[in-house]
């Protein structure tokens, strides 16, 4: 059974390795790299929260 | 795993227990419809589930299922549930789930509570072994969205769904991962360019700032060349912008020269604040309180201490004026010296003795003097942050009218802030003052050796009222800081207006914020950047479920598809599955399209064209390939009445594929309203040789359940003397005359059973003790019982088909004579 829920969880991260590797977009690939968890949704907008938060305290 | 048996009590139309055993092949159920037929499906539904998919699958309300899964005529305590043995890798597991008056439902394998399956992960991935007529159609008639997730479930692709599902959600609607300072800059920049589009003289400007990051460098090309044109000519590059800050403040300022600031708390200023106040809540606690308290006892031993200190200081004078008193000058004789001496070792000792006392009033003044330094720090912080703003309020005269009427709402929003800011401000200095003053009382205290735990407990509230008011305050800085600065905005604008300096305020802001328009055209591009990112997940995804149904799952749903079809049908059908493209080739987002041609040309829309039976095929279908694929832990398959609203021809087509599915392994029940239909799988698949049950009524207590033999004993006594004539019969076929005379000997023994005595019983598990038992019973002579039970020892070999079996012509022939000598007895 635990050989079995590995297969899962293993396929559900051959689908995000998959899509990140066909991702150019740095920001994206950041996304993509936050989707875990179990809300995998709020993690990603935390992702882009702080890349947004990123980008309004660049001093340069 | 393989249904052995099920056992169904208080359960939907179940009142009352009833028991099932099953083939291991295939089982067949028939029953007018409303006779229990489809609560033998639920029941399994119930038992691995825990929902049925009737309930599953409503979309609204299922309110209206609660409690509807035990029988009405149960009382509260009477017990409802489920309880089947299944045969799994060769053992037996027995499951049971039990559902209680409030719908909890208790599951139990082999008789100790659990509080899921033993294979419930491998569950999860696996299709429901189950064909239910009502879900049948439902993948090909739900919306695009619903079609996509059934697919994405049958396939086992539902990790893509959610991916897809949770990314869609994110670029919709990434508004909850704006950050409010980010937000903040968005709408500042906003403001400034509608405050440059309402400028016509600067509307060079605005046309390359519309067009984002892009054009920034014109845009600021455009910028230098106007704000030339506003300040002396020759004036260099860098004076530029100081320049106009001056032309601009001159004008302004002989309007008003006061501004609304009121700034936002920065991250430096909010991590301080919390430092401060982790430190000062820190400070006065219960150890602080004795370590303060113990000081007393230094009042006490002062006069020892300072005597010592004084003989230390006398001493030391001493060694310098060589024996003469250093205080008076007279001659200090020996032994005055000695005398000198030993009292200041003696006062010496007393003072070592007190040491640590002397240390810890060092430690307690220390921490005294720190929670002063960083409460002082704390409070000035606070202040400062609201006294320039709290300072224009005696501007409002001049400020009031400014803003009205036009702008009322943000007038009212300054005036508020005003009238909570200022009692806040008096609060929080009223308490640092009373802080203060006790903080001094303590020190005094000390000072004085009078020590009084009270004066410290009191530093302790004076310090957390004081905190208090100062995060009221930072509260109301935070709520009020936005509207401010919206204000302020405001009446800069105003005042330019006023002054006629409006294309000059422009012209400044853009200078002073070109790092923030930067920024917000950046935000802009991240939050734009979302649509095609979701576009790539779109088409990753649709490419996945394309790939799944067009390539894997067509092939699969044709071959059974061709199984049900008949020759005589219109050359209308369903050709495959695809996922629907835009016009420039790209994947449409979770559209999974079900192709269908009409004599080779391709129709609009399968869904519509096809007819009711077809559409019903084509689910069956769908279900059974699905059913067939991926790892589940299931070996069996429940279909109930999967031959609705289908003509004679195609009913007849299903059989082939039911005995498909058993040549497949599957260990297939078979529900149907259709005795007819039954009697006719029953023929199709007569070597099966399965069980086969007819409701043939229902009461109160739940369906009457009669089990019926798969063909009669005549039938089977016919085909074992016409395998026995056929000369050229192999091996094979003599193994099934054999099986058969095993099936026949144990169905007249039951049937001799209920004529003698009366009494039904399942010819299921008759072997050589039983029937002997049986036969005994029914008062057979001995002889006749010896020859029949004789023949268990080799046909319960051609039944499990083992190694070492070798199928007798003549044997048979002798099995056949007795089978037949029984036959007499039953009165055939």
């Amino acid at each position: 059974m635990t050989d079995q829920h590995s297969t899962q969880r293993s396929r559900h991260d051959e689908f995000l390795a998959e899509l990140e590797a066909g991702i150019s977009d740095p920001v994206h690939k950041r996304l993509i790299k936050a989707y875990q968890g179990n809300d995998p949704t709020t993690s990603m907008e935390s992702e882009l929260k702080a890349i947004l938060l990123e980008i309004l305290q660049r001093e340069d | 795993m393989k249904i052995r048996g099920v056992t169904i009590c208080g359960i939907r139309g179940f009142s009352e227990e009833r028991t099932l055993h099953f083939d291991d092949r295939l089982t067949l159920i028939a029953a007018p419809n409303s006779y229990g037929k489809t609560s033998i499906s639920e029941a399994f539904e119930l038992l691995l589930y825990g929902v049925t998919s009737k309930v599953e699958s409503a979309t609204f309300s299922k309110e209206e299922y609660k409690g509807s899964y035990r029988n009405r005529h149960l009382t509260q305590s009477s017990p409802a549930f489920v309880e089947a043995t299944f045969l799994d890798a060769g053992s037996e597991i027995q499951l049971r789930v039990e559902i209680a008056a409030d719908d909890s439902f208790r599951k139990f394998a082999n008789g100790a509570e659990v509080p899921q399956w033993p294979f419930a992960q491998r569950m999860v991935s696996a299709t429901k072994p189950f064909i239910l007529q009502h879900a049948l159609k439902y993948l090909l008639l739900v919306g695009p969205d619903e079609r996509f997730k059934g697919f994405a479930r049958l396939l086992g692709l539902v990790d893509l769904d959610r991916i897809q599902t949770n990314v869609v959600s994110l670029c919709t609607k990434p508004e909850a991962a704006i950050p409010q300072e980010v937000q903040k800059l968005v709408n500042d920049v906003d403001a400034l360019e509608a405050r440059l589009e309402a400028r016509p003289s600067l509307s060079a400007i605005a046309k390359f700032l519309k067009k984002g990051s892009k054009a920034l460098k014109q845009t600021y090309q455009a910028v230098a060349l106007e704000c030339t044109q506003r300040v002396p000519y020759g004036t260099p590059k860098e004076s530029v912008l100081p320049q106009l800050l001056k032309i601009r403040e001159e004008a302004v300022g002989k309007i008003l020269k006061e501004r609304l600031t009121l700034a936002i708390y920065s991250d430096r200023e909010t991590t301080l604040s919390n430092a401060d106040e982790q430190f000062l809540l820190s400070v006065i606690t219960d150890p602080f309180i004795e370590k303060y308290v113990k000081l007393i006892a230094l009042g006490l031993v002062q006069s020892v201490l300072d005597k010592a200190r004084f003989f230390g200081l006398g001493l030391k004078f001493l060694k310098e004026t060589e024996g003469l008193c250093p205080f008076c000058g007279q001659t200090v004789s020996e032994p005055l010296g000695v005398h000198i001496k030993l009292t200041h070792e003696s006062f010496e000792a007393e003072r070592k003795l007190h040491a640590g006392l002397e240390k810890e009033q060092g430690d307690v003044l220390q921490s005294l003097t720190d929670l002063s330094t960083r409460i002082e720090a704390y409070h000035k912080r606070q202040q400062t942050k609201v006294a320039d703003f709290l300072e224009v309020e005696k501007s409002i005269p001049k400020l009031k009218p400014i803003f009205l009427p036009k702008y009322d709402t943000h007038w009212a929003a300054v005036q508020k802030a005003f009238d909570e800011l200022r009692p806040a401000k008096a609060s929080l200095n009223t308490a640092y003052g009373v802080f203060t003053n006790a903080l001094d009382k303590v020190k005094s205290s000390i000072a004085e050796s009078k020590e009084d735990a009270a004066f410290v407990r009191t530093l302790g509230e004076c310090l957390t009222s004081c905190i208090a008011e100062a995060r009221q305050l930072r509260k109301l800085v935070s709520d009020h800081a936005t509207p401010v600065s919206e204000a302020d905005a405001i009446l800069k604008h105003e005042l330019d207006i006023l002054a006629g300096t409006e294309d000059i305020g422009v012209l400044i802001d853009l200078l002073e914020h070109r790092k923030e328009i930067e920024k917000k055209f950046h935000i802009e591009d991240v939050l734009e950047g979302l649509k095609g990112f979701r576009r790539v997940v779109d088409q990753f995804v649709g490419n996945k479920m394309l790939n799944a149904v067009s390539s894997e799952l067509t092939a699969d749903v044709m071959e059974w598809y061709g199984q049900i079809r008949t020759t005589g049908d219109p050359d209308v059908h369903f050709s495959g599955f695809d996922m629907e493209r835009t016009a420039k080739g790209d994947l449409k987002a979770r559209r999974v399209q079900i192709k269908a041609t009409s004599y080779g040309k391709d129709l609009i829309s399968a869904a519509s064209s096809l007819s009711e039976s077809k559409l019903n095929a084509l689910g069956l279908c769908v279900s059974i390939a699905t059913n067939l694929k991926g790892e589940t832990p299931f070996g069996f398959l429940i279909v109930d009445d999967p031959i609705q609203s289908w003509d004679a021809e195609h009913e007849i087509q299903f059989i082939e594929v039911i005995r498909k599915l058993v040549e497949r392994g599957k260990q297939v029940v078979l529900l149907s309203h259709n005795r007819k239909w039954i009697d006719q799988v029953r023929a199709g698949c007569r070597s099966i040789n399965g069980c086969f049950y007819e409701i043939t009524g229902y009461s109160v207590a739940g369906p009457h359940i009669a089990e019926r033999p798969w063909a009669s004993w005549k039938q089977r006594l016919n085909e074992v003397d016409a395998i026995l004539k056929d000369q050229n019969a192999d091996n094979v076929k003599l193994q099934q005359a054999e099986e058969e005379i095993r099936i026949v000997v144990a169905q007249l023994s039951v049937d001799l059973y209920r004529k003698r005595r009366g009494v039904e019983k399942s010819p299921h598990d008759i072997n050589s003790d039983k029937a002997r038992k049986i036969l005994v019973e029914c008062g057979v002579d001995t002889g006749l019982i010896d020859r029949i039970t004789q023949t268990f020892s080799t046909t319960d070999d051609a039944h499990h088909a083992s190694s070492d079996y070798a199928a007798h012509r003549q044997r048979i022939q002798r099995y056949a004579g007795w089978a037949n000598e029984l036959v007499q007895l039953v009165g055939g």
